[in-house]
């Protein structure tokens, strides 16, 4: 150890001094007052100063940043022990001044220095300094510290996202057997369960209720290919309230690649299923409110034909009491019936049509479409004395529900018929063009039956909302907008100005 | 003579009363483990010489050295602990002991205290 | 490796060795500190690295700064030691430091001091030598120790602590020195070869 340092003989000192010229260490003698005894070459080199120079020299008054205090301090303490004390480069950077004339990329101006304190002679209260260049551990611990600094923000940051995912998202981590992992406190909040309830518990077997042998095949088929697989599925929480949940089914991998079994992303769909719920029901309601127009519409479409065959009728009846009957006439009244009969029947079969939903796109002209929704309103179109104008160019075609289409358009040109009635008005018109964009094509509607006053403009959509006096089920544009928006993918706005009303109707060419 | 060693550590008194031995035959040596026994012992064997730790549970040797006094003025106490700064060494002299010394405690060191004393 | 019960007998001498020891560094720090300290009895404890973490995480609340050195030979180990903020503060005033790398420094310093001198004459007890390597010693950020690689190397440990206590300057602080294993197998025997030149 270095404090056995008491028998010294010439020859051993020589040796020493050979191997201390040659060493990749400074090494200084000082006593405890800091004078210089000794200088080996190597700080000879790296700090210019020659040995005989400074000999007899005070280390502080050569070196001017040296602390006095603390280096006398030190040596004392080192003497006192008889061991070594230490100053390190991570806190005292460097004792002896040494500019880095490197040109490689450094952190640091002057060399970082580790400095041991030696005993080497209590007697004379000597102590050998031995200085290390610790420049590059000190670079190596700067760029350690700066990384170590980011994967802790980073940690930071991924705690954070976590904890957020763990509060925020519904999810279960399921192993490949299907056995509940893990689960995100979201999802244990919403089921009302504590962990411990669910954890190593069978998945299948904890939604047995809720989910069925096929739909438990289609999972396991997708979960064994690793595909993200989407269902949906009723699920119970702990005090038995049912819940709708969305969910994916994703193959997790540890970092290796190894699969380490599924993640299940849910979405409570509960409300968008009550919504769902709620809005199938409305649909029925305005569907048998609008058969209840529809069969007002065809009452109207009927009058005509059926006071003619009425007419025939009585003519025939009449000829026939009369004996004025001739085989002529007679086939000729039968004819005309038989027509009439067949119109009556068409009309039967549009209404029946119109409202039976389409399962199936299809593509179909524009002009079709309004031929036939108007057809069944001429009759009223002609008894109120409306002019009716339509811009249709023969060649535009659209593909979606067609029937969902026209009883939108029938119940937005039966609207302009029964506000003529509310509201009858001089030189009383409709008209209807369609023109065709790149992407989609535009209905335009308009009518001057008196227009919509902007509070009521603001409400026309909501359900149950009506200003018909009578009849009025409130649900014909709320259908329409429903049907236009949700099904045919469109738009529809209403304006008004000026005793008018415009409605615009905006679909996809193709869905 | 009577002698009575106080230490609470059972290594600083067998090597204590070893040492001792070594020097002086036909010894009484009584043994304390703390400074509240050494008193006790004190008021009732009064030895010549009291061999003092000062670190100990119970009652200190700080706290015994006068009590120990008081119960028996002739006594000589050396006070034998690990405690070597300069102030403990003051603080025991002050408050009566003969000597300070440095533990742990041999045969060489023991002849010096007795040859002191 | 079994559990490892120490005996009274072998407590009482270690904690002896110990006092010794620890008597000696504190003069040296008294001295350096112009101070004197109060000595107390220390602890010898087996524990598991668990019950050590624990310990330390209890202390890591209310400490300033935490350094640990290494010593080596046959016998060897770590020591840790703490300081209070309070205590750091003082140190400083103490030693009339400029700023809070000198005193980082001096802290080191203590911790060398206390270290060395308690390891060093322990091992001169015991007859035997034990040797720091400088970069051994190092400050340790509180909110690391759970993850200093050396400690959980360690499954189980002889714990000696000590409380570095200057009452006048209130600077106090608390001293572990660990060892473990191999170390504590060749402990067990130098105390008994301590006990049988008694008996």
């Amino acid at each position: 150890m270095a404090q056995r340092t008491n028998t010294y003989d010439i020859r051993s000192i020589d040796i020493d001094k050979k191997i201390i010229s040659s060493i990749d260490n400074g090494i200084i003698i000082l006593d405890d007052e800091l004078h210089i005894y000794y200088l080996n070459k190597w700080l000879a080199i790296h700090t210019g100063l020659k040995e005989d120079s400074v000999l007899g020299k005070k280390l502080d008054a050569v070196f001017h940043n040296i602390k006095t205090k603390t280096l006398t301090r030190k040596i004392k303490t080192a003497l006192r022990m008889k061991t070594p004390t230490f100053y390190t480069a991570n806190t005292s950077k460097y004792l002896i001044p040494i500019k880095i004339n490197q040109l490689k990329i450094s952190n640091y101006e002057y060399m970082q220095q580790d400095v041991s304190i030696i005993p080497f002679d209590e007697e004379k209260r000597l102590v050998a300094l031995i200085i290390t260049d610790q420049t590059n551990m000190a670079n190596t611990n700067a760029l350690l510290e700066a990384n170590i600094k980011k994967v802790n923000e980073l940690n930071a940051e991924l705690i954070r996202d976590r904890k957020t995912i763990d509060n925020k998202v519904l999810l279960i981590k399921l192993d490949s057997e299907f056995m509940i992992r893990d689960i995100s406190q979201a999802q244990l909040r919403l089921l009302g369960y504590a962990k411990s309830e669910l954890l190593d518990h069978n998945y299948f077997l904890f939604e047995r209720l809720h989910i069925n042998k096929t739909l438990k095949e289609q999972i396991c088929q997708h979960a064994k290919e690793n595909k993200v697989f989407n269902f949906e599925q009723k699920t119970l929480t702990k005090d038995g309230k049912e819940l709708w949940m969305s969910n994916t089914l994703v193959p997790e991998y540890d970092s290796y690649g190894k699969e380490l079994g599924y993640i299940l992303f849910r979405n409570d769909i509960t409300d968008a299923k009550e919504l769902q719920k709620h809005q199938e029901k409305l649909l029925s309601n305005s569907r048998s409110s609008a058969m209840g127009e529809m069969v007002s519409m065809i009452a109207h479409q009927w009058r005509q034909p059926l006071s003619l065959i009425n007419t025939l009728v009585a003519t025939l009846k009449i000829k026939h009491e009369l004996d004025l009957l001739d085989t002529q006439t007679m086939y000729k009244s039968l004819n005309k019936m038989e027509q009439t009969v067949n119109y009556l029947s068409e009309t039967i079969d549009d209404f029946r049509n119109f409202f039976k939903p389409n399962k199936v796109i299809t593509e179909v002209k524009l002009a079709m479409i309004f031929e036939k929704s108007t057809a069944l309103l001429d009759d009223e179109i002609k008894q109120q004395s409306i002019t009716y104008i339509q811009t249709i160019d023969e060649e535009i075609k659209i593909s979606t529900y067609q029937n969902e289409l026209i009883q939108s358009i029938i119940t937005i040109l039966k609207n302009s018929v029964d506000a003529f009635k509310e509201n009858p008005t001089q030189k009383q018109y409709i008209t209807t063009t369609v023109k065709q964009e790149r992407t989609h094509l535009s209905i335009f509607i308009e009518d001057n039956a008196g227009g919509i006053k902007p509070e009521i403009l603001q409400r026309i959509f909501e359900p149950y909302f009506s200003t018909k006096s009578k009849n009025g089920t409130g649900l014909g544009l709320y259908m329409c907008k429903t049907i236009i928006e949700d099904h045919l993918k469109g738009k529809i706005t209403v304006t008004s100005q000026d005793g008018t009303t415009q409605t615009l109707i905006e679909l996809p060419l193709s869905l | 003579m009577k002698y009575l060693v106080t230490d609470d550590s059972k290594l600083a008194r067998l090597s204590l009363v070893k040492s001792l031995k070594t020097h002086v035959q036909d010894a009484e040596i009584f043994q304390a483990t703390n400074g509240a026994e050494a008193v006790e012992i004190v008021k009732e064997h009064k030895p010549d010489i009291v061999f003092l730790d000062l670190t100990m549970p119970v009652m200190d040797g700080y706290e015994a050295l006068p009590k120990i006094l008081e119960a028996y003025p002739n006594a000589k106490i050396v006070v034998i602990s690990a405690d070597i700064q300069e102030k403990a060494k003051e603080k025991v002299i002050a408050l009566g002991a003969q000597l300070h010394v440095q533990k742990p405690i041999n045969a060489d060191k023991m002849q010096d205290i007795l040859d002191i004393l | 490796m079994n559990s490892i019960i120490l005996t009274e007998d072998e407590k009482d001498v270690l904690q002896e060795l110990m006092n010794v020891a620890y008597g000696n560094a504190t003069a040296v720090i008294a001295e350096m500190l112009d101070a004197f300290a109060s000595l107390s009895i220390p602890n010898i404890k087996v524990m598991q690295v668990s019950e050590l973490m624990e310990r330390f995480n209890q202390l890591k609340d209310s400490s300033y700064f935490f350094s640990t050195q290494a010593f080596m030979g046959e016998f060897n180990g770590e020591s840790a030691f703490f300081i209070d903020e309070e205590s750091a503060n003082n140190l400083a005033k103490h030693l009339e430091l400029e700023s809070i790398e000198d005193l980082d420094d001096a802290i080191l310093e203590l911790t060398n001091v206390l270290t060395s001198s308690l390891t060093t004459r322990l091992a001169q007890e015991m007859d035997t030598e034990v040797s720091f390597a400088l970069p051994s010693i190092s400050k340790v950020p509180l909110n690391e120790i759970a993850n200093v690689d050396t400690f959980l190397q360690y499954s189980q440990v002889i714990v000696i602590d000590t409380d570095l206590n200057f009452e006048d300057q209130m600077i106090h602080g608390k001293i572990f020195i660990l060892t473990k294993d191999e170390s504590i197998q060749w402990l067990r025997e130098r105390i008994h070869t301590i006990l049988e030149a008694l008996i």
